[in-house]
């Protein structure tokens, strides 16, 4: 849609969105200042989620689960230790992680299916500890009261600089997440992800490729986990179900697969939506389930795709020949019920 | 004797997973696919039982056949708009479009009935039969009955009927199958259909057993389920049963001592049979072929 707009110019709109973001507090009231916080921590967690699911193409569904480690650890910390800020991010960012690579271990012996049933169940068991171990966690109620946290001499009680400073975690991470899908990590994945016999044969390493890039899209889970604590002051089992890694996937989908905005404008939808369009509420989870498989079927890419926002790397959901096949299928119909009429175009998938 | 009666409890709940388990090993077995649908499609058909049962007041046994129906319907809805034009894409495709449509079908269900918990109609019957000191539930008896009498037909179905030969010869090789002539389009069909009517059976048969139904009711079955067909082989279907009969029963005799980790003993199971065996405890070792 924006194809069209010469490069530089793009550039310059990102510039100007970014001194936006910085602008924001002094131009609007601070519920929204709370959405807009609440779209960047979200795009931070689904920015984990980016490198696992749409690089990798590994199916995680226990995403939410790493979240939650680094919102525990953080608010754990917050509360028994006089931690600076700056501790306490390090300490969540390399606990999620090691969590991260356990959960990601098992990726060496199993491939992309079995790891989302993996990675399913070790979400509900992590759920249920939330639930269950009171002394540590909290159980159902949570933990709530949990300071606000001071930066290297930087108050972050009032709502503006919690804002700004999720803001900076979060250009941070994307940043990081782009300079990773340029790497060599980034590129093997791509590779993985297409085809992992030939990626082996290219002398990637297939299995601890997979395991880091668990680790590493954990950690940024898990700081996604402490901006979560720092925006809220609360931590509780209910914001870490499976349909928060659902959300999550919604959202890198939605947002475009292996981009690097995708997170963003993924979360900007999801989020943004969802605290606005309260009326739709009902039908909330049609509309993303719809647009998740129309997605899927036509534009892989998603919404950056769909508005021309730089290259896509999206594994191509339809190819064109199997896109005439059904075309072609739609416009004769009797060829669709007679088994020999079925042209052979098409191959099994291996 | 305590022992033996949690053994009987968990053959009976083991019963519902096995169903619920082979219906969606079925659909594995045949395509490679996992479908994430299954859990909403064996609720929706649950609560199609439930609609007619209530609005109509049709005898139970037809409110579930059209239940089952329904089921069918709705899993043949979600393979022809969401699996067979990705058939062909990544493996990851396909099983997030049934992802979509399972919050689709979901969402559908609850702006019909609602979140809340609905109370079932029981076709079993409340009442026990004593066999010695042993007490069975005349609703696990219904269970156990009608999960085995599902399973020997669904066997015979793909054993000796035309469209069941056809499942089993799209399994082996799709590519091959279409050469000789089978429609696969269609077999496709069949199998999600067939894999949708088994989920609804026991959908019915966990609703019966804990006489509610509820919106979120398939995503913990389905969880069960997977974990079932993955101890027993994913795609092996007597794995999917034994598995799932493996599965009741440790819930049943471990399950008091698990305490409040009742549920995740189904997914340690399943994780440790992934990382020790992957193929699953009845599967052959896989090999991938380039």
């Amino acid at each position: 849609m924006l194809s069209f707009v010469p490069k530089p110019i793009m550039r310059i709109a990102l510039l100007a969105l970014v001194v936006l973001g910085f602008l924001l507090p002094n131009l609007v009231e601070p519920y929204t200042i709370r959405v807009a916080a609440t779209i960047l921590v979200f795009t931070v967690f689904a920015t984990g989620l980016n490198l696992i699911l749409g690089f990798g193409g590994l199916l995680s569904f226990g995403h939410a689960a790493m979240f939650g480690a680094g919102a525990y650890i953080a608010a754990r910390l917050m509360l028994d230790t006089g931690m600076s800020l700056a501790l306490v991010i390090v300490c969540s960012v390399l606990g999620t992680a090691v969590f991260g690579l356990l959960v990601g271990i098992t990726s060496w012996r199993v491939g992309g299916d079995y790891l989302a049933l993996i990675t399913l169940g070790a979400g509900q068991i992590f759920y249920l500890y939330l639930n269950n171990a009171k002394e540590v966690t909290g159980g159902a109620t949570g933990l709530p009261g949990i300071p606000p946290g001071v930066f290297f001499g930087w108050d972050l009680t009032a709502i503006e600089n919690t804002y700004l400073f999720i803001l900076g975690a979060t250009i941070v991470a994307t940043a990081f997440a782009w300079l990773i899908g340029k790497s060599f990590l980034g590129r093997s994945l791509l590779a993985i992800r297409e085809d992992e016999v030939i990626a082996r044969a290219h002398g990637i390493n297939v299995p601890l490729t997979k395991v880091i890039v668990f680790g590493i899209g954990a950690g940024i889970a898990g700081l996604a986990g402490v901006l979560q604590v720092l925006l809220l002051g609360f931590v509780g089992p209910a914001s870490f179900t499976v349909d928060q890694s659902i959300l999550a996937v919604e959202i890198v989908l939605i947002g475009g697969m292996a981009t690097t905005l995708g997170p963003f404008l993924g979360s900007i939808l999801v989020i943004g939506s969802t605290e606005y369009l309260r009326s739709l509420a009902d039908y909330r989870s049609m509309i993303f389930g719809a647009l998740m498989v129309l997605i899927l079927l036509w534009k892989p890419g998603g919404l950056v795709q769909i508005l021309g926002l730089g290259e896509t790397r999206a594994s191509k959901a339809t190819s064109l020949s199997a896109l005439l096949a059904k075309l072609r299928r739609s416009g004769t119909p009797p060829s669709r019920h007679s088994a020999h009429a079925e042209p052979v175009t098409e191959e099994a998938r291996p | 004797m305590e022992f033996l009666q949690q053994v009987t409890n968990g053959l009976t709940i083991g019963s519902v997973y096995a169903l619920v388990a082979i219906g969606f090993s079925v659909v594995y077995g045949a395509l490679g696919l996992v479908n994430f649908a299954h859990g909403d499609i064996l609720m929706a058909g649950t609560f199609v039982t439930y609609g007619v049962y209530t609005s109509f007041h049709l005898p139970i046994v037809i409110s579930c056949v059209i239940g089952i129906l329904a089921g069918i319907v709705i899993a043949g809805i979600v393979e022809e708009v969401a699996v067979r034009p990705v058939l062909k894409s990544h493996l990851l495709i396909p099983m997030m479009t049934t992802l979509g449509m399972g919050l689709i079908i979901r969402n559908l269900v609850e702006l019909k009935y609602g979140s809340g918990t609905l109370p079932f109609p029981s076709f079993a019957g409340s009442g026990f039969f004593h066999i010695g000191d042993l007490q069975i539930a005349r609703a696990a008896v219904v269970t156990l009955v009608v999960a085995v009498i599902t399973l020997v037909l669904f066997a015979a179905f793909l054993k000796f009927t035309k469209p069941g030969f056809a499942i089993r010869v799209v399994a082996q090789d799709m590519t091959a199958a279409r050469l000789m002539g089978v429609p696969v389009n269609r077999t496709i069909m069949a199998v999600y259909g067939a894999g949708g009517a088994l989920g609804v059976i026991g959908g019915l048969l966990y609703a019966n057993t804990l006489e509610v139904v509820y919106l979120g009711m398939g995503f913990p079955i389905l969880l069960k389920g997977f974990a079932a067909a993955i101890v027993g082989g994913i795609g092996n279907l007597q794995g999917a049963l034994i598995g799932g009969l493996v599965l009741g029963i440790l819930e049943a005799t471990v399950g008091p001592a698990a305490g409040s980790y009742r549920d995740a003993i189904a997914f340690v199971l399943l994780i440790a049979i992934l990382l020790v065996r992957p193929a699953g405890l009845l599967g052959a070792r896989v090999q991938e072929r380039v």
